[in-house]
């Protein structure tokens, strides 16, 4: 097992071979788009999930102007603005289309049409959703 | 699972193949509550309906939903992030190492959670 391993190791590293799902030659097309899209934020957001823990526990145990500071619109910086936005956006987008993919768990919506119709549906209806969560937010 | 049955190996399924699967539904299912509660309450927060965070965090409901907030998506985002690392970490050793990572550092993180929302709810004024 352990020179399976090792040996598996070896090989990737001499000739590393693609990975499934292969992303450098499938064709792009709104449906594989939004699956990879949806991987990618969901990727994002875990990052962010920590980031926020890192919020409350520097709130908690450290410095408790540190809402006030985010909260503040005259101590936010563009940058961090910019930012928030495409957390809101990223989890307004996995949140559509993890829906979405949901009710193909269930076996519905899988024929071309409806699959390209749900698509449109969720980046238009995430898109919209984040818009109005930032204005109402910050 | 293969268990040595005599003189030949038999091959059967385990019986929880699917477990992982139908977590990652049924986490995401209560994120879909826990999300949207997070995002009316950041509103709120936003609107100024709260004086401070601490504020939020000391009313009981906000501090359990809070809780189970990061309890999902921790382990939503950690199942997630096994799977996207089985399909493009191709050596086992690394694999294995990452997955183990990311569940270390989930629990680490939801322990600190819980502890802040515990020091916000009965400490913090």
């Amino acid at each position: 097992m352990t020179d399976n391993n090792t040996e598996n190791c070896k090989h990737s590293a001499s000739r590393p071979r693609p990975l499934s799902p292969h992303l450098q030659v499938y064709k792009p097309q709104l449906t594989s788009l939004l699956s990879i899209m949806h991987r990618g934020t969901g990727v994002f957001l875990y990052v962010n999930i920590f980031l926020f823990a890192l919020f409350l526990y520097s709130y908690a145990f450290w410095d408790k102007n540190l809402y006030e500071c985010i909260n503040d619109q005259d101590s936010v910086s563009l940058l961090f603005e910019v930012y928030a936005f495409f957390v809101l956006f990223a989890l307004c987008f996995h949140f559509c289309t993890g829906i979405r993919h949901l009710f193909w768990d269930m076996g519905k919506g899988y024929d071309i049409e409806r699959a390209y119709f749900s698509g449109k549906l969720a980046l238009v209806s995430s898109v919209i959703l984040s818009i109005i969560a930032y204005i109402l937010i910050f | 699972m293969s268990c040595n049955n005599g003189n030949f190996r038999v091959k059967k399924a385990s019986g929880h193949g699917a477990g992982h699967w139908l977590l990652q539904r049924y986490t995401a299912i209560a994120n879909i509550v826990l999300v949207g509660w997070l995002v009316v309450s950041m509103i709120l927060l936003g609107q100024g309906y709260y004086d401070s965070f601490s504020e939020f965090v000391r009313i009981p409901t906000n501090a359990i939903l809070l809780a189970l907030f990061f309890f999902n998506t921790i382990y939503h985002g950690t199942i997630g992030i096994q799977v996207v690392v089985e399909d493009y970490v191709s050596c086992k050793c690394g694999r294995f190492g990452i997955i183990l990572f990311t569940k270390f550092l989930g629990i680490t993180a939801f322990f600190a959670v819980i502890f802040s929302i515990l020091n916000m709810y009965f400490v913090y004024s």
